[in-house]
């Protein structure tokens, strides 16, 4: 091929080659970094937290005066939903999952001891593992006589069991199988705490803070706002969602119903601004590899007008058209690649900057070449259509003189 | 000459009308990038209460565990035990002083149509109003007398006064809190600083919503106002209720001061910590004494409000703008360098280089401000596309005459600053030279 006359040509006309190199080294560098950023983002969305999702919905109430004894009409409530046909579990919850806000503690192996683990703590009822579809791999749900109130601010609460997920588990005692834990207690204070069961996975109300160590308790909370978590039937959740809300205010009138809201309502929201971070991020890149496209379009049209004269000459003294189509081409790959080795420093500088100023994780080396593959074929094909219109000089405009 | 020169250049980009809107799209995509990025950074990062946030100061003292140092060696807590707030927003240490909390209640009102909902305010001192310049639409703050006999008065928010009773002045009504009547001293005007500077650690990066109420701080005891927000224990309470509870060193509250002038900081500082030290005396703080007050602008800052998404966004947008930038240089380089023939004639009929510099940094100036005003559009569409991405943010974003001002700058600016090169590049064409190849 002839690389040294194209690369020769490249010199004597610098400043344009140049600018387009240049472009594309930066179109690397972002385009490498955007989708490190995002990939870390949808990872971190797409952790599944345990529970069965997408059949699952929550509402919530504040007492009125008039509401009469709480624990009464939760009982009744729960009593009610649990027979609604399309209803497959309900229990009472302080928080939901990956909802943002919750309750969290400190657990210890021994009373005031110094090994202490911090968890995210679900107040339920009976029937809470059913109701959030947990995976029991060891041990069993709560029992009926487990089951209390939580009175807020009283030091003299029983708590009489405890289901830990697998990595709350493996926090409190790392050199055991996690299944072990059956059988042990926790002290949160001066109280054990039996552990009864262990579930597969149950992520906490924070996403980014101790997000797979959680811990479920068979007490409600006894005052201020009560949450249940209810889940329906496969595929019956939004058809069931308004019937609960009718159901609760038709069973007590004297409160305030709200947030109700699909399991996966609430997620999305906790995991807002990753999402906005997220989709941001592709549509700058997008545009990116767009604008990069067009400039390459642009300046490779210009070129091929620059140099009709020279093409049709070529093709006079016997170049194929192919062989025009080759050297606009190959004078793309030249300037593409030199881009690409300077994107690739670039990447690297970019990703450098961003893990210091912004506690980025460092770029595992398959997004740089990913991204340099990527950058080569949109070069090579933005230049395709220019050096198309190329080979269609005829080698006539050799013989004219304007 | 300005104006044949505008006409020129108008006849120039009519003659290549694509790469024309190529390059006026790359100026417009870069900067409507921009822009969204910064008027997001500008609202996030603005100073919410300018003319007084170096006279502001959010108090924090160091009451966690002998055992450990809470966040960390570096910080001390974000909040403070209800007892310290007491005593601090009634010291008379500082020109005006407020704790405060957040709390929630359903509220009624007696015979009304509206149904009973759910409202979020705040539990706070009557220095709250004049401390951050709280505008009343009618009445005003509570009477300190009120505050000291523990009297059930609030002061209501405009948007949850237009709910209950429609835009009227309900001075002197009642409304249901906490299943209490309280009666209505105040209405604020429209008042919602961004970021809510005040509580952060309860309302993260500012775009949540307002509070809605405020009763006096002096009522949390006798009613039992729970806190409806972040509370953190190092210890149980010593004892069942609530007034253990809020005799515990749990920290869910804050404190506020206004100070005359930012000089007085130090001093108020030393008086914290003889404060610690009298407390000492009593059992508590069994860290060293350690205190802190920080303005409004530092305690933002140290509470990372902006957040790390919106900078490292906006230098992403950035970047996004040099490539365009250098996009345009090469399109333009391209066009003019097309024009070669042209340009040769005009110097051979006696137009300067300084002529054809003038005429063609008109060109690209065109093609800037055409930019501007396509990224101004994008921006506004890029910043409507975050409202649908992140909830509440739009009492945030807004974009204000200097905000639009700033992107068409940018745009003209970077378009002229793409335009040197080129421009520069076409003056240097020797007539001789394109007039002998015709």
């Amino acid at each position: 091929m002839e690389i040294r006359p194209i690369f020769s040509a490249l010199m004597r006309s610098k400043i344009g080659p140049f600018l387009l190199g240049l472009e594309m080294a930066l179109t690397l560098a972002v385009l490498v970094n955007g989708a490190y950023v995002t990939q870390q983002r949808l990872e971190f969305m797409d952790r599944d937290p345990g529970t069965d999702i997408t059949n699952q919905f929550g509402i919530s109430f504040i007492p009125l005066s008039g509401m009469g004894s709480l624990r009464d009409t939760i009982e009744r409530d729960l009593a009610e939903l649990r027979a609604m046909e399309g209803i497959r579990a309900v229990s009472a919850t302080n928080t939901y999952p990956v909802s943002g806000g919750g309750w969290s503690s400190t657990m210890q192996t021994e009373p005031d001891g110094d090994n202490s683990t911090e968890l995210g703590l679900y107040w339920t009822g009976v029937g809470g593992i059913d109701a959030f579809g947990l995976e029991i791999i060891a041990g069993r749900k709560f029992n009926p006589d487990e089951h209390g109130y939580l009175q807020p601010r009283q030091r003299d609460n029983t708590v009489k069991a405890a289901i830990l997920s697998k990595e709350s588990a493996l926090a409190i005692w790392p050199d055991d199988d996690p299944r072990n834990a059956v059988g042990k207690a926790v002290y949160m204070g001066d109280d054990p705490i039996p552990i009864v069961g262990v579930v597969d996975r149950l992520m906490s109300a924070w996403p980014d803070w101790i997000p797979e160590r959680s811990i479920v308790l068979p007490n409600i909370i006894d005052g201020g706002s009560v949450s249940y978590m209810v889940r329906a039937e496969p595929g019956r959740r939004d058809e069931m969602m308004p019937l609960v809300e009718a159901k609760l205010a038709e069973l007590n009138g004297e409160r305030v119903i709200r947030g109700l809201r699909t399991m996966e309502e609430v997620r999305d929201r906790t995991y807002e601004d990753d999402r906005a971070v997220a989709v941001l991020m592709v549509t700058v890149v997008a545009l990116l590899l767009a604008i990069t496209a067009m400039g390459v379009v642009g300046l490779a049209s210009f070129n091929v007008n620059q140099r009709r004269k020279q093409i049709g000459t070529r093709r006079a003294l016997g170049a194929t058209r192919f062989n025009i189509i080759r050297y606009f081409l190959v004078e793309n790959v030249l300037i593409t690649s030199g881009g690409i080795a300077l994107g690739l420093v670039l990447s690297i500088l970019v990703n450098m900057q961003l893990i210091e100023h912004f506690n980025a994780p460092k770029l595992p080396v398959v997004y740089p070449l990913s991204g340099a593959l990527v950058v080569l074929a949109l070069g090579i094909a933005a230049a395709y259509w220019p050096a198309r219109r190329a080979s269609r000089v005829p080698p006539a405009v050799a013989t004219r003189t304007v | 000459m300005l104006s044949y020169y505008l006409k020129l250049s108008w006849l120039s980009m009519r003659r290549t009308p694509v790469l024309t809107a190529l390059m006026v799209l790359a100026i417009g995509l870069g900067v409507g990038a921009c822009m969204t990025m910064v008027t997001i950074n500008y609202a996030l990062g603005a100073d919410p209460i300018p003319h007084k946030s170096d006279r502001l100061f959010h108090v924090q003292l160091d009451t966690w565990s002998p055992d450990e140092a809470y966040p960390n060696d570096d910080q001390l807590p974000r909040q403070l035990p209800f007892r310290d707030t007491e005593f601090l927003s009634n010291a008379g240490l500082a020109l005006r002083e407020a704790g405060m909390f957040p709390a929630s209640s359903p509220i009624l009102v007696a015979n009304s149509q509206v149904k009973p909902f759910t409202t979020i305010g705040r539990v706070t001192d009557g220095d709250f109003f004049p401390m951050f310049d709280v505008p009343f639409r009618y009445g005003g703050p509570w009477a300190e007398e009120a505050e000291r006999n523990q009297q059930l008065v609030t002061v209501l928010s405009r948007t949850l006064n237009d709910r209950l009773f429609g835009d009227v002045d309900s001075v002197g009504r009642s409304v249901e809190l906490w299943g209490k009547q309280f009666t209505v001293v105040g209405v604020t005007d429209t008042w919602s600083p961004l970021p809510l500077f005040y509580d952060v650690v309860n309302k993260g990066a500012g775009y949540n919503e307002e509070d809605e109420f405020f009763v006096p701080l002096s009522l949390t005891r006798p009613l039992e106002i729970g806190i409806s927000g972040n509370t953190s224990c190092w210890t149980s309470p010593d004892g069942d209720g609530f007034e253990a509870f809020a005799d515990s060193e749990c920290i869910w509250s804050t404190t506020w001061i206004e100070l005359e002038s930012a000089t007085e900081e130090a001093a108020y500082e030393a008086d914290l910590v003889s404060y610690i030290e009298r407390q000492k005396e009593l059992g508590r703080f069994g860290r060293p004494a350690r205190a802190d007050i920080k303005n409004v602008m530092d305690w933002m800052e140290s509470e990372n409000v902006v957040g790390d998404d919106p900078p490292m966004m906006m230098a992403i947008a950035f970047l996004f703008l040099i490539v365009c930038l250098i996009n345009t240089v090469g399109l333009l380089l391209a066009k003019f360098l097309a024009k070669s023939g042209e340009i040769g004639l005009r110097r051979a009929v006696g137009a300067s280089r300084r002529e054809l510099f003038k005429q063609h940094l008109v060109e690209a100036g065109l093609i800037g401000a055409a930019g501007g005003l396509v990224g101004l559009g994008l921006s506004l569409a890029g910043l409507q596309g975050i409202r649908v991405l992140l909830h509440g943010i739009d009492r945030v974003v807004k974009m204000d005459p200097m905000l639009v001002a700033v992107a068409i700058a940018l745009a003209v600016l970077s378009a002229l600053a793409a335009g040197l090169y080129p421009t520069m590049r076409a003056c240097r064409i020797s007539p001789a030279m394109q007039l002998k190849t015709q």
